[in-house]
C-alpha cells in the first residue's frame, strides 16, 4: 500500500513538474477580446528564433554584452498584451480570470504584489522556478484604464538578469532583488 | 522494350516540371504575394494611389546586387493623404495581413490607437533559412507605408562590425570597435583604409563642466538691469515689449556709486500648508547670510504676474493634445485680466507661440496650433530659454508654469543638451522666477516593465522617476509647486489650482550691503512675524 502510495506520488510529481515546464508560457491570447474597446493595444510576441537574432547583434568579446547575449539566446520567447481604455470600467477582474488561473497552477508564485490605492495601480510578478532557475517570468499591471501582461518564457539565470540593469535602456536602480527570489518564494 | 523506357523517362520529366513548378509557385507566394496582397487591398478597397518614388527599380536592384548591411531585397509602397478610416463592414487589417501573408510567416508586433490619428502598426516575420524577411504595414488616417524586407542576419552583424559595401569601407564600426572608433583614418588588418568624417573631437565640443574644468557661475537670477532698476509698481507695461539690450561703455572719470536691488518672488504659509494672503510688508524679515536687511519695495499677491506657459510637444504627449488645449485655454481664462502671459512649445526647439500679452483670445487661440507640433524633448534647455525671456523683463513678479513629463532625452541618453540639469537648478534657484511644474506624465503601464529586468519601478520606471525628481527639486529650489496630472482629467484641476497659487506670491526687494564681487554665494532666508507662519523662496545668490 505504501509502495502504491510512494508510486504514485512519484508519478504526480513528474507530472507536475513537466506540466509546469511547459507552462511557462501564457495562453495570453483571450485579452484579444478587449481590443475592439480599447483606445491603445500592443501585442508583442518574440519566439526564441528571432531572439537568437538579436543575440547575434550582441557582441561576444564584451562582458556585459556576452551576458546579455547568452540570456536572450537561452529565452524561449517573451510576449507582451497591452490594452488601454478611454474611460474606466471598461474590464473587469472577470477579463483577467483566465490568466490568473493559469498562474495559479503548480510551478507558478507569486513573488510580488504591489497595489496603489490612490492611484488604483497593481502590479503582480509571478515567476516559475525549476531548480533555482526562472523558467518563466508573468507580470500583470493595470488600473482602471490600463491592463498589461508580459510573459518571459525562460530559463533565466536570475543573476544573469540583474546585470542587465543599466544597460540596452534598461533602468539602472533595482528595487525588486532578483538574488533573492528563492527566498522570497513562496509568495507574499 | 524501348518504349516503356522512354515513357518512363517521360514520365519522370513530366513529374519533375510538376514538382519545379509546384515548387516555384510555393516560393513565388512566399516571397511576394503578401506584400502585394497588402498594397492591392490598399489600392482597390481604398482607391489609394502609391506615392511614386523616384529610382526605387533601381534602388531594388542595386541592393539585389550589393546588399548593403546584409540587406537582400526590400519592397516599398508609400501612400499619402488617403483615407484609410475604417469604415463599417471592412476587414480588419490584422485579418487582411493574416491573409496575405501565409503561415510561415509569424504576427510579431501588433499596435493600435484610436488616439489621435488613428495608428496602427502590424509587423509580421518569417525565417527563411539563413535569412529572416519582416513584413511591416504603419497606417495612419491618411497615410500608409507597406514594407516587406528580406536580410541576413550574419551579414547585418559583419556590416556593423565592418560596414563595407562591395568591399568599399564606408566608415568606422557602428557598434563601436575601439580599432576603428577614433577619428583618425585608420588602416585595418588589410590594408583598407577607414576615412571616417573628421569631426571636432568630443572632448572639444563638450562642455567645460562635463571634462572637469571648473564650470563658470550661471547668470545671476535678475539681469544687472533689474537690480540696478527697482521695479515700480505699474511699470508692467514694460514687460509687453522686448527689452534691447545694449552694451554701455563705462565712463573713466564718472563717480560710480553701485546699489544692487535684489527681488523675492515670496510664498507665506499658515502652520496647516496654507497659503496666507493678507501679510503686511512689515510683517517680513529678510535676512542674507544671517544679517537681516530693510525691505525696500513690496507688492502684494494680487499685483500682476509675468508668466511663461511652457507646454512639453514630445511624442510622449501627442495623444494627449486636446486635453491639453482645453485645459490651457481654462487656465487662461481663470487667470486675472492683468497677468502677463507668454505662450511657449517645445520639443527640441523653443518655439514661442505668442510673445507676452493679455490678450486671452489670442492666447487662447494659438493653442490650436499645438496639434502638428512633435518631437524630441530638450527640457533644460527650454527652460533655459525661458529664463533669458524672463530676465529681459524689468518686473520682478516671474514665474514659468510648465507642463510636462520633464524627460529630458539626456537623462537615458548620450544626446547632448546645451545645459545640464544641475546648470538648470542652479540658475533656477538664484532667479526671480518661481516654476511651477505640472508633471503630465499619463501612466503608461508598458513602460513600468522594465522591473522585469532587475530594474524599474512597478510604480514608474528610473527615467520617470528622475524626472520626477528634477521637476520637484526645480518648484522646491524657486518656491514654487508641482502639480501631478497623471491622467488627462486631473490637468484642468492642476492648472485651477496653479492660477491660485500664483496670486499667493508676495514679491518684495532689497539693497544688500558691503558687496564683495568675490562669486561667493549669499544665503538668503525669509521670516514672516506671524504665529506658525513660514515663508517660502529662492535660497540665494552669487555676488558677482
Amino acid at each position: 500500500m505504501i509502495k502504491k502510495i510512494v508510486l504514485t506520488l512519484i508519478a504526480t510529481c513528474s507530472v507536475v513538474l513537466s506540466v509546469s515546464a511547459q507552462n511557462a508560457k501564457l495562453e495570453i491570447d483571450q485579452l484579444d477580446n478587449l481590443f475592439p474597446k480599447a483606445v491603445q493595444t500592443v501585442d508583442v510576441r518574440v519566439e526564441s528564433s528571432l531572439l537568437a537574432i538579436a543575440a547575434k547583434f550582441l557582441k561576444s568579446d564584451n562582458a556585459d554584452e556576452a551576458m546579455a547575449k547568452e540570456l536572450l539566446s537561452s529565452l524561449k520567447g517573451v510576449y507582451v498584451k497591452g490594452v488601454e481604455f478611454e474611460k474606466e470600467g471598461e474590464f473587469t477582474e472577470a477579463d483577467l480570470a483566465g490568466i490568473r488561473n493559469q498562474l495559479r497552477a503548480p510551478g507558478w508564485d507569486r513573488v510580488v504584489g504591489v497595489r496603489s490605492k490612490r492611484e488604483g495601480e497593481s502590479a503582480e510578478i509571478y515567476l516559475m522556478l525549476e531548480g533555482g532557475v526562472i523558467a518563466g517570468v508573468s507580470v500583470l499591471v493595470f488600473d482602471p484604464k490600463q491592463l498589461y501582461v508580459v510573459n518571459v518564457v525562460g530559463p533565466l539565470d536570475p543573476e544573469k538578469i540583474s546585470q542587465l540593469r543599466g544597460r540596452f535602456g534598461i533602468p539602472k536602480n533595482m528595487d525588486f532583488d532578483w538574488s533573492k527570489v528563492e527566498r522570497r518564494r513562496g509568495g507574499i | 522494350m524501348k518504349r516503356p523506357h522512354h515513357l518512363t523517362r517521360k514520365t519522370v520529366l513530366l513529374t519533375f516540371m510538376i514538382a519545379l513548378l509546384h515548387t516555384l509557385a510555393f516560393n513565388a507566394q512566399g516571397k511576394g504575394k503578401g506584400f502585394k496582397d497588402i498594397v492591392n487591398h490598399l489600392e482597390t478597397k481604398y482607391r489609394a494611389k502609391r506615392v511614386r518614388i523616384p529610382l526605387l527599380g533601381l534602388a531594388n536592384f542595386a541592393v539585389k546586387i550589393v546588399r548593403p548591411a546584409g540587406v537582400k531585397g526590400f519592397k516599398l509602397a508609400v501612400f499619402e493623404n488617403q483615407d484609410f478610416t475604417l469604415r463599417d463592414g471592412d476587414e480588419p487589417f490584422e485579418v487582411v495581413m493574416r491573409t496575405a501573408y501565409d503561415n510561415e510567416w509569424q504576427p510579431l508586433v501588433r499596435v493600435t490607437s484610436k488616439r489621435g490619428s488613428q495608428s496602427r502598426v502590424l509587423i509580421y516575420s518569417r525565417n527563411a533559412g539563413k535569412d529572416v524577411q519582416f513584413a511591416l504595414l504603419v497606417l495612419e488616417a491618411r497615410e500608409a507605408v507597406v514594407i516587406e524586407v528580406k536580410f541576413n542576419p550574419d551579414a547585418a552583424v559583419r556590416f556593423l562590425e565592418n560596414p563595407k559595401i562591395m568591399g568599399i569601407s564606408i566608415g568606422k564600426s557602428i557598434r563601436g570597435n575601439k580599432n576603428v572608433a577614433n577619428n583618425q583614418p585608420t588602416q585595418n588588418s588589410s590594408g583598407e583604409i577607414n576615412v571616417d568624417s573628421v569631426s571636432p573631437s568630443t572632448e572639444a565640443t563638450r562642455a567645460p563642466s562635463e571634462i572637469g574644468e571648473p564650470k563658470p557661475n550661471p547668470p545671476l537670477s535678475a539681469s544687472a538691469k533689474d537690480e540696478n532698476n527697482p521695479p515700480l509698481p505699474g511699470d508692467e507695461k514694460t514687460a509687453t515689449l522686448p527689452v534691447e539690450i545694449k552694451t554701455v561703455v563705462p565712463d573713466r572719470n564718472a563717480i560710480r556709486i553701485e546699489t544692487r536691488l535684489v527681488n523675492l518672488n515670496i510664498k507665506a504659509l499658515n502652520r496647516g500648508g496654507q497659503p496666507l494672503v493678507d501679510i503686511k510688508p512689515e510683517e517680513f524679515v529678510v535676512y542674507e547670510d544671517g544679517l537681516k536687511q530693510a525691505v525696500s519695495h513690496f507688492r502684494p499677491v494680487d499685483a500682476p504676474v509675468n508668466l511663461i506657459l511652457l507646454l512639453d510637444l514630445s511624442g510622449s504627449t501627442k495623444n494627449r493634445r486636446k486635453a491639453m488645449q482645453e485645459a490651457a485655454k481654462r487656465f487662461v481664462d481663470v487667470l486675472p485680466a492683468q497677468d502677463n502671459v507668454a505662450i511657449v512649445a517645445f520639443t527640441r526647439k523653443y518655439r514661442p507661440l505668442t510673445d507676452f500679452t493679455r490678450d486671452k483670445a489670442r492666447l487662447k487661440s494659438v493653442l490650436k496650433d499645438i496639434n502638428d507640433i512633435s518631437g524630441d524633448t530638450a527640457f533644460y534647455d527650454s527652460m533655459w530659454k525661458a529664463l533669458d525671456r524672463l530676465d529681459q523683463l524689468s518686473d520682478a513678479r516671474k514665474a514659468i508654469i510648465v507642463l510636462t513629463d520633464g524627460e529630458d532625452d539626456s537623462i537615458e541618453s548620450t544626446d547632448p543638451t546645451e545645459h545640464s540639469f544641475e546648470q538648470l537648478l542652479e540658475r533656477a534657484s538664484e532667479e526671480d522666477v518661481t516654476i511651477y511644474p505640472i508633471y503630465f506624465s499619463p501612466s503608461n503601464n508598458y513602460d513600468k516593465l522594465g522591473v522585469i529586468f532587475g530594474g524599474g519601478n512597478l510604480m514608474g520606471n528610473e527615467k520617470s522617476r528622475i524626472a520626477r525628481k528634477q521637476l520637484n527639486d526645480l518648484a522646491e529650489q524657486t518656491g514654487g509647486e508641482i502639480y501631478n496630472a497623471q491622467r488627462e482629467e486631473n490637468l484642468e484641476d492642476a492648472y485651477k489650482r496653479v492660477a491660485a497659487e500664483l496670486h499667493t506670491l508676495y514679491s518684495l526687494a532689497y539693497s544688500p550691503e558691503k558687496l564683495m564681487h568675490n562669486g561667493g554665494f549669499r544665503k538668503i532666508s525669509v521670516k514672516v512675524n506671524r504665529d506658525g507662519a513660514v515663508a517660502k523662496t529662492r535660497r540665494g545668490y552669487y555676488d558677482r
